[in-house]
């Protein structure tokens, strides 16, 4: 036997090829001639020349380990050994080790030698195996952890590595040390990688199985509760229902002490020891709900959703036979299989995950989990490209040392690391090298401001960019970097002219910022050739794209102005024309709105941002600036126009949302025009232009005629555009719940119903007017979703009334109002606020959870009298619109 | 000269106000919860200038336990109680103040116009108190605060 195994490391004929020339002519002749007394089966004689070889080169590897076989053939394998530990870092010598420790039972010497092959040859997972080979003798679940480990390895060979018998013999090792489960899941895991191996594996794993479900019957012992004792779960139950866990929990330990037979009581328990966030405890509860009645799915099933959300990830592998397990008694749920599949993603085994992937998309074709799960299959057959061929990089400048060059790029590197506190410092230590070796190469003396700049250094930073400026006059870079510095330190003036100065000598960052001056100052062509320059030359992707949008801004005021301007060429004869051109040339909001009712939420927030950030804050000094003026103060007037017009004033603000909505309404297909064809924005706008149009008066701060223009100025800009654009957010958001809209969404939900009769709802509102902020169309959904979720729960022969009830209740702190909305109805079952925060929820149920939260409103189910429960929204009531 | 101490997370307010009323008031910026209440426990002021909404203010400085306020009122959803602290973030800073026994007159920057239930149980439970509403006009805040610290005494 042994000589068998060695002869598979042995050469098969003695090769005089193979005769290393670095041994000396004596030692190449006594190794020729050890293989081939080898080869005539002469060990003794073999092992004498092999010797000899060893003392004349001990470097030689191979005739270590020809001695070690010949001396093995002959019985000594002790000897073998003792020649093979010479080369402890040897691959071979060490493989050889591990197999003569195993041929001579020493199994445990036996693993450890193979754990050094596994580290000495990374490359060969298949050492793995032989490592579990030899484990598998004395610590059974040691090598089942490492025929995981080799599972988990890409382009194993299983065949080639023999797995299947040395898993039968772990697997069997597991069974006879009352490790079943271990046993069965490793099984699981190679027909997962292996399924070829179905029909011997498998028929182990069976037999495991069984073992282990007759195991658990006998164990088993579910017992029934008592009517106190289900009274007490049933009190708990409501209290979870209501909020209070603590005393759900209360009530639930102290039955589970009184009934310890009862797997509801148990599983009632993990329920509520997980809605408190004990994850233990219930996965405990769980465990013990799972023992007490062995053949319910959903115990194994949630077992394995309490692994997978509370444990981070440690516990993936039990999930994913928790799940395994859940399926056996329930093998056509898709759900549970897509459950499984995830876990097993998650564990690495992403195989199996495709395999249970395959049968969701068996079993549920159309389902929730279908596109991902057809997206994991496809992806299960893609092969990764190799990366295309780059240009290299230009590298180090000719008038740049090596050393010097080397400094910046590791001051590159160290600005990388924005994770270490001194990187920063260890990088400006490298430039500071770089300087004193090149003091004009000025991309040192960028990156050193900037680095400066970044820890708050501006005036250093300030002082490195006027050198890089100095050396180079040309580069807009520097001049830019200095301009957002002037800026920070509040000298605007000087800002002002450095940026003109970085844009006119082409910096995109600095042209994008003329460009939206321009365009907030109506330059509309001119803003549009300076955008296709910062297009030209954006250096960013940021800037670009910030261009870009900007130039569609443009193009669609600018396609309004033409026509505006044909109207005005073709006064007489295109008249008709002209107007319709012009009507057609945009439209308002409503349009918007009518067309795109999910586009409300931005624009509410939009026209928000406009009412608060342009309106509220800056146009209210238009009445004050007027007064000072005709005090012969120009001093607010200059302050006001830095206000109105500068880089973050009010109108740049403006021109920037205005672009945003048009932008908004163009995703939508909507072509809207706010200065002419909005009745909210348009009065406003066209202040705007005329205020504009008072920018230079009002920064040199004359005359008593631009008084009188601002005072006039005063209303469109403030008050009345206040209330507009707040008209304009309540018309978006503000839905009045009248019974009629009540009726109507339960009216929606009956009609899904087409077969059964469904009482008139119970439909309370309270007296006054009662809104909230939130969609109609929305709240009607959520409304429709709750609705259906309450019939759908009730049994066909259960009474399907449904009540929709409207409350409101008060913030203690903000006194800010809340409209509850209750959808009460009488079906059993044991939906919990737990289960509407969990995800495993419908899709209708789901998408009214999301809707509730965005309206800044929140869902719980709760008790109420009169009914088995109550889904209740919250939402924030609008008193006023 | 009247102390005004406004509560702001940007400082427009307090730019503008100095501005504008720098002759009749002197004005002081707090840019939280905590730095208001530590100004106004170290120096007297007549009055508090409130601004409602704390975009800008970092999580760690927002006056609210919001862990609590995820778990009891946004369904354990941390976002959504997050928003609500920012948008509502100067009521929890008044009502901090009045926790803490200061009981100096504030002027809230807020449009209750459409709120003025809520006005009213605010004055009830947390005054003195006034609030301003629409554009902020310089004399408009002017003529409220002085009507407030002289209400007050």
């Amino acid at each position: 036997m042994i000589l068998a195994l060695l002869a598979l490391a042995a050469p098969a004929a003695p090769d005089p090829a193979a005769v290393p020339v670095a041994l000396s002519p004596l030692a190449q002749q006594f190794w020729a001639e050890g293989l081939r007394l080898e080869g005539e089966g002469r060990p003794g004689e073999a092992a004498v020349r092999f010797r000899a070889v060893r003392t004349a080169d001990p470097a030689f590897g191979a005739a270590t380990l020809a001695l070690a076989r010949v001396l093995a053939a002959q019985g000594a394998t002790g000897e073998a050994l003792g020649v093979l530990r010479e080369r402890p870092y040897d691959p071979d010598a060490a493989q050889a080790a591990a197999e003569l420790l195993e041929r001579r039972r020493e199994w445990s010497d036996a693993a450890d030698t193979w754990r050094t092959v596994v580290a000495l040859r990374p490359e060969w997972p298949g050492a793995r195996v032989r490592r579990a080979s030899a484990l598998g003798r004395t610590d059974p679940p040691a090598a089942a952890q490492e025929l995981a480990t080799y599972l988990g390895f890409s382009g194993i060979d299983p065949v080639g590595d023999g797995l299947a018998p040395v898993v039968l013999s772990v697997a069997e090792a597991l069974r006879s040390t009352a490790r079943r489960e271990e046993a069965a899941a490793l099984v699981e895991q190679v027909l997962a990688v292996d399924p070829d191996e179905a029909g011997l594996l498998g028929d182990v794993l069976v037999r495991i199985e069984v073992d282990l479900a007759a195991e658990e019957l006998a164990r088993a012992g579910d017992l029934p509760l008592l009517p106190t004792q289900r009274a007490t779960l049933e009190a708990a139950r409501a209290a979870a229902a209501r909020g209070t866990d603590d005393e759900a929990r209360r009530l639930l330990e102290v039955l589970v002490i009184e009934a310890p037979g009862s797997a509801e009581a148990w599983e009632a328990l993990s329920h509520v020891r997980e809605g408190q966030g004990d994850a233990a405890g219930a996965e405990a509860a769980t465990r013990a709900a799972m023992q007490l009645d062995p053949r319910a799915p959903e115990h194994p099933a949630r077992l394995g959703d309490l692994l997978v959300r509370w444990f981070s990830g440690q516990f993936d592998g039990e999930a994913v036979a928790a799940y395994a397990r859940a399926l056996r008694r329930s093998p056509d749920d898709p759900e549970l299989w897509w459950r499984r599949a995830e876990a097993e993603r998650r564990a690495g085994r992403w195989g199996a995950a495709v395999r249970s992937a395959e049968r969701v998309l068996a079993l549920d074709p159309e389902g929730t989990h279908a596109a991902d799960a057809r997206r994991w299959v496809a992806g299960a057959g893609l092969r990764r490209e190799p990366l295309p061929e780059l240009p290299t990089a230009a590298g180090r400048p000719p008038a740049l040392s090596e050393d010097a060059w080397r400094a910046y790029t590791r001051a590159l590197a160290w600005r990388d690391r924005e994770d270490v506190p001194w990187a920063r410092d260890e990088a400006l230590s490298e430039l500071a090298y770089v300087r004193g070796a090149a003091p004009a190469w000025t991309p040192a003396l960028l990156l050193e401001a900037a680095i400066l700049a970044e820890r708050g250094d501006d005036a250093l930073a300030s002082r490195r960019w006027e050198e890089a400026r100095a050396l180079d006059p040309t580069d807009p870079e520097p001049i830019a970097r200095l301009a957002a510095a002037k800026e920070r330190a509040g000298e605007g003036e000087v800002a002002a002219r450095l940026w003109e100065e970085a844009a006119d000598a082409g910096h995109p960052g600095a042209l994008l910022r003329r460009a939206q001056a321009q365009a907030a100052a109506f330059r509309w062509l001119a803003a549009r050739d300076t955008v296709d320059e910062v297009v030209r030359r954006a250096a960013t992707p940021e800037t670009l794209a910030e261009a870009r949008s900007l130039r569609d801004s443009l193009d669609a005021r600018t396609r309004v102005a033409a026509v505006g301007a044909l109207a005005l060429v073709l006064p007489i004869a295109a008249v008709p024309l002209a107007a319709r051109w012009r009507r057609r040339s945009g439209e308002s909001l409503d349009a918007l709105v009518a067309r795109s009712p999910g586009a409300w939420r931005d624009l509410a927030r939009l026209v928000s941002a406009v009412q608060h950030e342009v309106v509220k804050h800056h146009f209210g000094l238009v009445g004050p600036v007027a007064d000072a003026l005709d005090d012969r103060d120009p001093g607010p007037a200059r302050f006001a126009a830095e206000r109105w017009f500068g880089p973050e004033g009010a109108v740049p603000r403006l021109a920037a949302y205005v672009a945003e909505i048009e932008a908004l309404a163009a995703r939508s297909g909507v072509r809207v025009n706010l200065r002419w064809r909005d009745p909210r924005f348009g009065p406003l706008l066209a202040a705007v232009e005329r205020l504009r149009a008072l920018e230079p008066a009002l920064r040199s701060g004359s005359g008593r005629a631009l008084a009188e223009e601002l005072r006039a100025l005063a209303l469109p800009l403030g008050s009345a555009a206040h209330t507009a654009l707040g008209e304009l957010v309540d018309a978006l958001c503000v839905t009045v719940l009248r019974p009629d809209v009540l009726g109507e969404a339960h009216a929606r939900a009956a009609a899904e119903f087409p077969g059964r009769p469904v009482p008139a709802p119970v439909i309370a509102v309270p007296p006054g007017r009662v809104a909230v902020r939130m969609f109609r169309s929305e709240l009607q959904d959520v409304l429709v979703n709750l609705v259906r979720n309450a019939l759908e729960a009730t049994p066909a022969d259960g009474d399907a009334t449904v009540a929709l009830q409207v409350a409101v209740e008060e913030d203690p702190i903000t006194f800010a109002e809340r409209v509850v909305v209750a959808v009460a109805d009488h079906a059993p079952g044991s939906l919990t606020t737990a289960d509407l925060r969990g995800r495993h929820l419908s899709r209708g149920l789901g998408l009214a959870v999301d809707w509730v939260a965005r309206a800044g409103g929140t869902i719980a189910v709760e008790p109420r009298p009169g009914y088995a429960k109550a889904v209740v929204v919250r939402i924030p009531r609008v008193e006023v619109t | 000269m009247k102390r005004i101490l406004v509560i702001e997370d940007g400082s427009e307010y307090t730019d503008t106000f100095g501005r504008f009323l720098g002759d009749r008031f002197v004005f002081t910026r707090a840019g939280s919860g905590g730095a208001a209440l530590a100004a106004l426990r170290v120096a007297p002021f007549d009055a508090v200038f409130l601004d409602l909404r704390f975009d800008r203010t970092p999580e760690a400085e927002l006056v609210g336990d919001l862990a609590a306020l995820a778990e009891e009122r946004f369904g354990g959803d941390r976002f959504a109680a997050r928003r609500h602290l920012v948008e509502e973030q100067g009521l929890y800073v008044l009502a901090l103040l009045r926790r803490e026994g200061i009981g100096v007159p504030v002027l809230i920057g807020h449009d209750f116009g459409r709120e003025p239930r809520r006005l009213e149980r605010l004055r009830a439970a947390m005054g003195p108190l006034d609030a301003i509403s629409g554009v902020l006009e310089p004399r408009d805040v002017a003529a409220r605060l002085a009507a407030l610290t002289a209400a007050a005494g």
